[in-house]
């Protein structure tokens, strides 16, 4: 799908609108430097106690996509390779192809165990939790 | 050399307007031609089968569909970046085309569309006598 951000220049207040919610935040995902900045486009939510981030990734086998997890950051990389055709002459090109790489920083430790990745008709799903030290607790309070 | 005369234009504007409400999209299109076929790829990622058009008619092309919101309309967002729903995009292509033929792919949110050429208008290797 056409990203809203092909129609509009960056909008760096988008990232401030969320701190709010997260306390301080999630940080802007890195631009990517190779096929295009940006890409691939991200949605970011909460489901639960899970956050997920969704990328919609057409023309990407599961086998081409790299993710991974250190600390507060996940990071998807990969590759789209173009078809092969032998004798092509190119009338129109669009879709972005090359090498990707975005970094996501969330507000807290990702706990790498837990990650789940799945890729469904072209469309990349990671659900992450904190780690162990970075839940929430429920603090009782006593009353005396 | 013989060059091709075949004009390839788009009329996105030809496309009946929808009667539903939401977002609508032009997903990308690359288009290749080979002696063979003019092949189209188009990025539709969450398309699914059924709720993706393609129809031939008279020279025009038409991919259209939509797609159905993944996540509830409720859903808050740490970060959006992009929005689905409806898509339609509309080409003008020669007419001297196979559509009896015409093949379609849909794999890994791709959509390939191979339309080959009619046997006039394919590439003809001419040999050529020496004495």
């Amino acid at each position: 799908m056409a990203r809203l951000t092909d129609l509009f220049p960056p909008m760096p207040d988008l990232w401030g609108a969320f701190d709010q919610m997260m306390g301080r935040g999630l940080q802007a995902p890195s631009p990517s430097y190779y096929a295009e900045p940006g890409y691939p486009a991200l949605n970011v939510f909460e489901q639960g106690e899970r956050v997920v981030l969704e990328a919609e990734l057409p023309g990407v086998a599961a086998p081409e996509i790299d993710i991974s997890v250190a600390g507060q950051e996940v990071t998807i990389k990969g590759e789209r390779k173009a078809p092969q055709l032998a004798k092509p002459t190119w009338t129109r090109q669009e879709c972005p192809y090359g090498k990707f790489s975005r970094t996501v920083t969330l507000p807290w430790e990702v706990d790498a165990d837990t990650v789940e990745a799945s890729l469904h008709e072209g469309v990349l799903t990671v659900a992450l939790s904190r780690s162990e030290k970075c839940r929430t607790r429920k603090i009782a309070v006593k009353t005396t | 050399m013989a060059t091709s005369t075949v004009e390839k234009q788009e009329a996105v504007a030809a496309v009946p307007e929808p009667i539903d409400s939401g977002p609508r999209f032009i997903p990308l299109v690359d288009i290749v031609e080979t002696g063979e076929a003019y092949i189209f790829y188009a990025d539709l990622p969450g398309v699914k089968p059924a709720d993706l058009n393609i129809t031939y008619e008279d020279g025009a092309l038409t991919i259209d569909g939509k797609v159905a919101p993944r996540q509830p309309a409720a859903q808050k967002y740490l970060a959006r970046e992009y929005d689905v729903g409806s898509f339609s995009r509309s080409f003008k292509i020669a007419t001297d085309v196979d559509p009896d033929a015409i093949k379609a792919e849909l794999k890994d949110g791709v959509l390939k569309l191979e339309i080959p050429k009619a046997e006039s208008a394919k590439v003809k290797k001419i040999a050529i006598k020496t004495s």
